[in-house]
């Protein structure tokens, strides 16, 4: 038999395979898998003592999540988010140099979360379900501060390894409320220098290449436990069934972030979602 | 519940913020430098003599203009190219003499530059951030800055290689990231030269310091070995001077023109409750000789100051110069 039929032979079976798979699946009528787009407004107060004594606070609707589900006998649940903010003291405001107008621009911070859990379910009673288990958190805020013309890129990054609980109650057939909370245990926490930069930053600066500087920045970090770096985030969501896949709802989450060596950081932040997922 | 939870938490974690009184405004801004400004010493400034001079001054009612005038007052002496204040509606103030003054700002002229020598034949980077041309069988390469536009000197090595050598004109610099112009010297050198070491701030405490930071030029690709001819002045700043200094060690290069500006640490930026802003250095530089040249700057080799009339007739002198050398 030559190579050419051989191959249109093997092609065949993987298409038919493939059909069969899909088709087998489909004939699972549960949905075990979500995906879920939200947005909304995003409440952001925050105070980094490297950069500025003051609390900087905005309120944006440049706020986006995404996330993925998955749950047999164990949940996965995976959460991408963004969101951006400026913040000044008094407003952007001119002023000027050399017969120009030049502008004091509002500080720019740009935070993004990826997050990965893992949980089993460890009740289920009538209407009410919990689970526990942990998750791996990372959070990295990339900044600019402007003070006159002169601008400064900052970052405070965190990757941590939390526990976590999560608890979903059926108000009815359609309805349910679905909340969570994490705690991170230990956490590799990196930051700007003190004052902004030092020569180990420049050095990090050195190869002009993003990837290679950003893990400079995270080997440059320091693992920290709750004495140092404390974090909480909790949610909590209410949805309704629209059909047998589709669900809307809204969510409120609350997530504060405080680490203390040297200069101090504190965020807090405060989000209202919508929010439309598909069970599949 | 939540909401009172959360409100408590805020007021245990975030720091208390500086006011917003004249009084409170004078004494963030003397105690911000006081803390964190590098080179006190090097500038021959007592810092706490500024306080005891102006902060009498300043009281619950002092306006906005008189408080303004008070900080510039306070930061003059320092005349530091790195310390800049920024208000609304007011021209930035820069305490160093030169560019606050404008002193020998027109003693550099880039029209003369590119009619009389370059003959209007010449290169601009991406956004303005080179000229290069030839002056004869000279590399010409004037930075307005200090960034990744120093890619342009292994470019014109490549492009003339039977140039006589080259000048790199760094007069008016304004500074940028010296690290790219470091990483493009590589072939200036045939060993590891030490160029200078830095140590930065680290907490409030006066000798509150960073270890001492050696940065080093190191030899990469094939070796460029005719003479270089680096052009100064004293609106040659931070990195410009940085770039100056790495030049210095190299056995093949002459500076020409006048002493750059002095300033020589990194720059950080600070804002106090009423939206105003500013700029301080944060470090301590010695050269490779060991000696600290901040606030007195890297003086030529060789000295030559152009005149106004002679720009005016079309003719660098400092440029001349440095073409004499070839």
């Amino acid at each position: 038999m030559n190579l050419l039929r051989r191959y249109k032979r093997a092609s065949l079976s993987c298409i038919c395979f493939i059909f069969l798979s899909v088709h087998c699946i489909a004939q699972d009528t549960s949905l075990h898998n979500y995906f879920s787009l939200q947005g909304g407004m995003n409440m952001l107060k925050r105070q980094d003592l490297i950069f500025s004594p003051f609390i900087h606070n905005d309120i944006s609707f440049l706020n986006t999540e995404i996330r993925y589900g998955h749950e047999r006998r164990l949940r996965q649940d995976i959460v991408i988010s963004f969101s951006s903010f400026q913040s000044s003291i008094t407003g952007a405001y001119d002023y000027y140099s050399d017969g120009d107008t030049l502008t004091q621009f509002p500080h720019a911070f740009n935070l993004i979360d990826i997050n990965y859990s893992l949980s089993k379910k460890i009740m289920e009673k009538e209407r009410l379900t919990l689970y526990a288990g942990g998750s791996f958190a990372n959070n990295i805020d990339v900044m600019n501060y402007y003070y006159g013309f002169a601008s400064y890129f900052g970052y405070f990054a965190t990757f941590s390894l939390s526990g976590m609980a999560q608890v979903t109650y059926k108000i009815n057939e359609n309805s349910k409320i679905h909340a969570g909370v994490s705690v991170p245990l230990v956490s590799q926490v990196a930051r700007s220098p003190y004052l902004i930069n030092d020569d180990e930053f420049i050095q990090n600066n050195y190869s002009h290449n993003g990837v290679k500087t950003f893990f400079a920045y995270l080997a440059d970090g320091n693992m920290e436990t709750l004495n140092h770096f404390q974090k909480l985030t909790a949610e909590i969501t209410y949805s309704t069934q629209l059909s047998e896949r589709w669900e809307a709802g809204v969510q409120y989450s609350f997530d504060f972030s405080h680490y203390s060596p040297v200069a101090s950081f504190t965020s807090v932040e405060n989000k209202i979602n919508i929010l439309i997922k598909y069970n599949f | 519940m939540i909401t009172c939870i959360i409100t408590s938490c805020e007021k245990v974690f975030f720091e208390p913020e500086p006011a917003d009184d004249p009084e409170a405004l004078f004494e963030s801004f003397w105690a911000s430098f006081n803390e964190n400004y590098g080179p006190f010493e090097e500038r021959n400034m007592n810092w706490q003599e500024q306080y005891d001079l102006y902060r009498p001054v300043i009281s619950a009612t002092t306006m906005e203009d008189e408080l303004y005038e008070v900080f510039t007052s306070l930061l003059a002496p320092l005349n530091d190219g790195h310390t800049n204040l920024f208000a609304p509606g007011k021209e930035t103030f820069n305490a160093n003499i030169y560019f606050e003054y404008k002193i020998d700002d027109a003693l550099f002229n880039l029209a003369v530059i590119k009619n009389s020598y370059l003959q209007n034949i010449f290169e601009t980077g991406t956004d303005d951030s080179y000229y290069y041309g030839m002056i004869g069988d000279i590399i010409y390469i004037h930075f307005p800055y200090v960034y990744d536009n120093f890619h342009i000197i292994n470019t014109a090595i490549d492009d003339h290689s039977s140039a006589k050598g080259m000048i790199i004109d760094l007069r008016h610099n304004m500074g940028g990231d010296f690290t790219w112009a470091y990483s493009e010297m590589g072939r200036l050198t045939s060993e590891k030269r030490l160029v200078f070491s830095s140590k930065t701030k680290n907490g409030p405490a006066a000798d509150a310091f960073t270890e001492w930071f050696d940065w080093y030029i190191e030899p990469a690709g094939s070796l460029y070995n005719k003479k270089v001819v680096v052009l100064t002045d004293r609106y040659t700043i931070s990195a410009g001077e940085r770039a100056t200094m790495a030049f210095e060690v190299l056995p093949t290069a002459t500076l020409i023109g006048d002493t750059t500006n002095g300033a020589h640490s990194t720059m950080v930026g600070g804002e106090l409750a009423n939206g105003w802003t500013y700029t301080f250095p944060t470090q301590k530089v010695i050269s490779y000789d060991g000696n600290s040249y901040e606030g007195i700057g890297i003086a030529p080799d060789i000295v030559v100051k152009n005149s106004t009339e002679e720009l005016l007739s079309g003719t660098d002198a400092v440029l001349d110069k440095a073409i004499e050398q070839f």
